[in-house]
């Protein structure tokens, strides 16, 4: 035992010999000097090593633990250390805003400052290359957009005929699947489970299967063949083009808002319907007089939900038609991505987006009112 | 019993009753039968409903085995007579799906690895503890909620294309460093924990920085492994980011990439060689989604329920 106990001792006295000569390292200044510090603090580590060497195997192990302790010494005040200057910090500062920097960040950087750049940038002609010599234009880029832009105001149109066209639809194919596939048998699992797939897949793959679907020679078209209609080229046809996506985006979303409302529904206390029912209350007066009212909050979330993801429909309109034809699909979010990013004439596409956040905020805000008076 | 008689007799079981009796046993189980007619019906018509919903995807699948001839005659059915394996191998090798899909696997690899560092100290800080701004900060979730991503598509790509971030890795991940929807979930989940138990570790003099690592985030695994699903889902299927924020063919992910497929300067495109392409992206979220359906479904749903009443 002492052996080995002298083999931490050594070893100790050579790591505080190095650590002072490290300590006066740092203090000395002139450089000659550290040069010199420097060959003693190599010749004792090299001593360290053939030392290390002369010891057996048993020793060694023994040796490797005295390292560790060392080690664990010397992070533990390295801990210390910083435990300390944290609490000066802390003193100072409420810790708060050290753990919210990365939300502050994306709140700035993502939300506030596009905002702000938005507004500002739609009343000035942008200049790509050097941004300080872009020129203030007023309302330059709204008249531009609103008398010479031949699909900007169908746009507008599209994208409110849009909004209302899915949001509508999904509202009554969701809340009468909903009731009636709220049940907890294992066929109806299954069929949730089925109509919930869409929803996961992307809105890529969807879009480019729809495509096929829909295309003249289609399946959609075979089938209205068979009852004895010839079905128009959906994707290609001025009238049919917005309806179709917007179909579409439907059929995708249906599942998640059949879900959301069948766990609304499911919330609903089970009294209340053997109350009604005892009152002898037909199928579908419950469903009208005790279903809607208490899913009513429910539903609001949906519905705003959908609205504002109505708005957002840019992946379906860039695959299927890419706007087209002659702009018959053509919705904002799109007429923006092109009017920017295609065609890189910021002004206009800033100017566009405020008006696409104006009417989004403004069917928001409806919306929130509408329900709210129906909820009291 | 008038006249100290009791009158037994009754006319449960002269003829005319009891031919009644038998009717009305048959109507009912004219009924029952009827009641499980329909059940079947229904059971039937709740599969069909669900087809409807599914086969668009199998046919998908049958197509992309098909060779180009019969793939273009659109035909409706399934079943694949001689299956053309190779349309797979040439869409990983001779249309690239190998190199984006090794970039669609970076994307979310890089995500779901570095979002937890930012997202769950906020959504600590926003839990626990009292700041100047709390209020303020919490209100631009309405505004973001307000603001379309079509709309602040413009100006964020504008900071990107002066600040050199188009094009770059750090640049296509940065947002969803920031994602609001995972600060408010993690949020939701932390105020579940009850107070005591913060309270009690503060007594023991532990530091913020334990009572999360230690203490809290142990506590809320599940939520952790529900937006895990869901980052992963949400990233893998991102179209729209991707898109605008890359110029190069070399950052672009699958998603974007398909679209590539589609866009052919003569004819038709490859419909079979497309579809082998989207039954590779699709594939790893549907055999998650075949596997774990029901924590899918509870994760997608559960986490947008949960989050719509959350209040400061």
């Amino acid at each position: 035992m002492e052996h080995l106990r002298l083999i931490g001792k050594t070893y100790n006295d050579y790591c505080e010999i190095i650590d002072s000569y490290k300590a006066d390292y740092k203090k000395t200044k002139a450089k000659a000097e550290k040069e010199i510090i420097k060959q003693k603090i190599k010749e004792k580590k090299n001593e360290l090593k053939e030392y290390r060497k002369t010891l057996s195997k048993e020793e060694k192990e023994v040796y490797r633990d005295y390292q560790k302790i060392r080690f664990d010494i010397k992070r533990c005040e390295i801990l210390k250390k910083a435990d300390k200057i944290e609490s000066k910090i802390f003193k100072k500062v409420n810790p708060a805003y050290i753990y919210m920097i990365p939300a502050a960040f994306g709140a700035i950087f993502f939300t506030i400052l596009p905002a702000i750049f938005m507004v500002i940038g739609s009343f000035f002609k942008v200049d790509l290359v050097s941004i300080w010599e872009s020129s203030f234009r007023g309302f330059w880029n709204y008249e531009m957009i609103f008398t010479r832009d031949t699909e900007f105001v169908k746009a507008i149109w599209n994208t409110i005929i849009f909004a209302f066209f899915t949001v509508f639809l999904l509202m009554i194919i969701t809340l009468l699947m909903a009731s009636w596939l709220s049940k907890n048998t294992k066929i109806h699992n299954l069929s949730q489970t089925m109509i919930f797939t869409p929803h996961i897949a992307s809105m890529v793959s969807v879009s480019i299967l729809w495509i096929l679907m829909l295309d003249p020679q289609g399946i959609i078209n075979q089938i209205l063949s068979l009852l004895g209609i010839e079905g128009p080229n959906w994707l290609m046809n001025t009238k049919t083009s917005l309806l179709s996506v917007g179909f579409v985006t439907v059929w995708k979303s249906i599942g998640y808002y059949v879900l959301i409302i069948i766990a609304g529904l499911q919330s609903i206390p089970a009294y209340v319907y053997e109350a009604a029912r005892l009152d002898k209350a037909s199928k579908f007066t419950i469903f009208r007089k005790i279903t809607v009212p208490l899913l009513s909050e429910t539903l609001m979330f949906v519905f705003i939900m959908k609205f504002i993801n109505s708005f957002k429909s840019f992946a379906a309109i860039d695959l299927m038609t890419q706007g087209g034809p002659r702009g018959s699909s053509m919705v904002l979010g799109y007429w923006i991505y092109n009017a920017g990013r295609v065609k890189f004439n910021y002004g206009f596409a800033m100017a566009g987006a405020l008006i696409l956040t104006i009417i989004v905020a403004l069917f928001t805000v409806l919306a929130n009112q509408v329900f709210k008076k129906k909820v009291e | 019993m008038q006249n100290g008689k009791l009158n037994f007799t009754t006319d449960a079981y002269s003829a005319k009753q009891l031919e009644e009796t038998k009717k009305y046993l048959f109507a009912v189980k004219v009924k029952k039968r009827i009641k499980y007619l329909l059940k079947i019906i229904n059971y039937l018509l709740l599969i069909g409903v669900g087809l409807f919903f599914v086969y668009p995807f199998v046919w998908m699948a049958s197509m992309s085995l098909r060779p180009l001839i019969e793939a273009l005659s659109f035909d409706p059915g399934i079943i694949v007579k001689d299956p053309q394996w190779e349309n797979y191998l040439y869409a990983w090798k001779q249309a690239k799906i190998a190199h984006y899909v090794g970039n669609s696997v970076k994307y979310s690899i890089l995500v779901i690895g570095l979002q937890y560092f930012t997202i769950i100290p906020a959504a600590y800080g926003f839990a626990t503890m009292e700041f100047k701004g709390k209020k303020f900060l919490w209100a631009t979730k309405y505004l973001g909620m307000m603001l379309p991503a079509e709309a602040t598509l413009i100006p964020i790509y504008f900071f990107y294309s002066k600040m050199g971030l188009v094009d770059t890795w750090g640049g296509l991940i940065l947002p969803s460093l920031f994602s609001m929807f995972g600060i408010y979930m993690f949020m939701g989940a932390f105020r579940q924990i009850p107070k005591e138990i913060i309270e009690s570790a503060k007594m023991d003099k532990a530091k913020n920085r334990t009572i999360m690592l230690k203490i809290m985030v142990p506590m809320i695994a599940p939520v952790m492994i529900t937006h895990l699903l869901v980052t992963f889902i949400s990233n893998w299927n991102e179209y729209y980011w991707v898109l605008v924020m890359t110029n190069s063919e070399s950052m672009r992910t699958l998603p974007v990439a398909l679209r590539g497929l589609l866009q052919v300067d003569e004819g038709v495109p490859e419909w079979n060689i497309v579809m082998a392409g989207t039954m590779i992206q699709l594939a790893p979220i549907m055999l998650i989604y075949i596997f774990a359906s029901k924590q899918v479904k509870t994760a997608m749903v559960g986490s947008s329920n949960k989050n719509k009443n959350l209040k400061l």
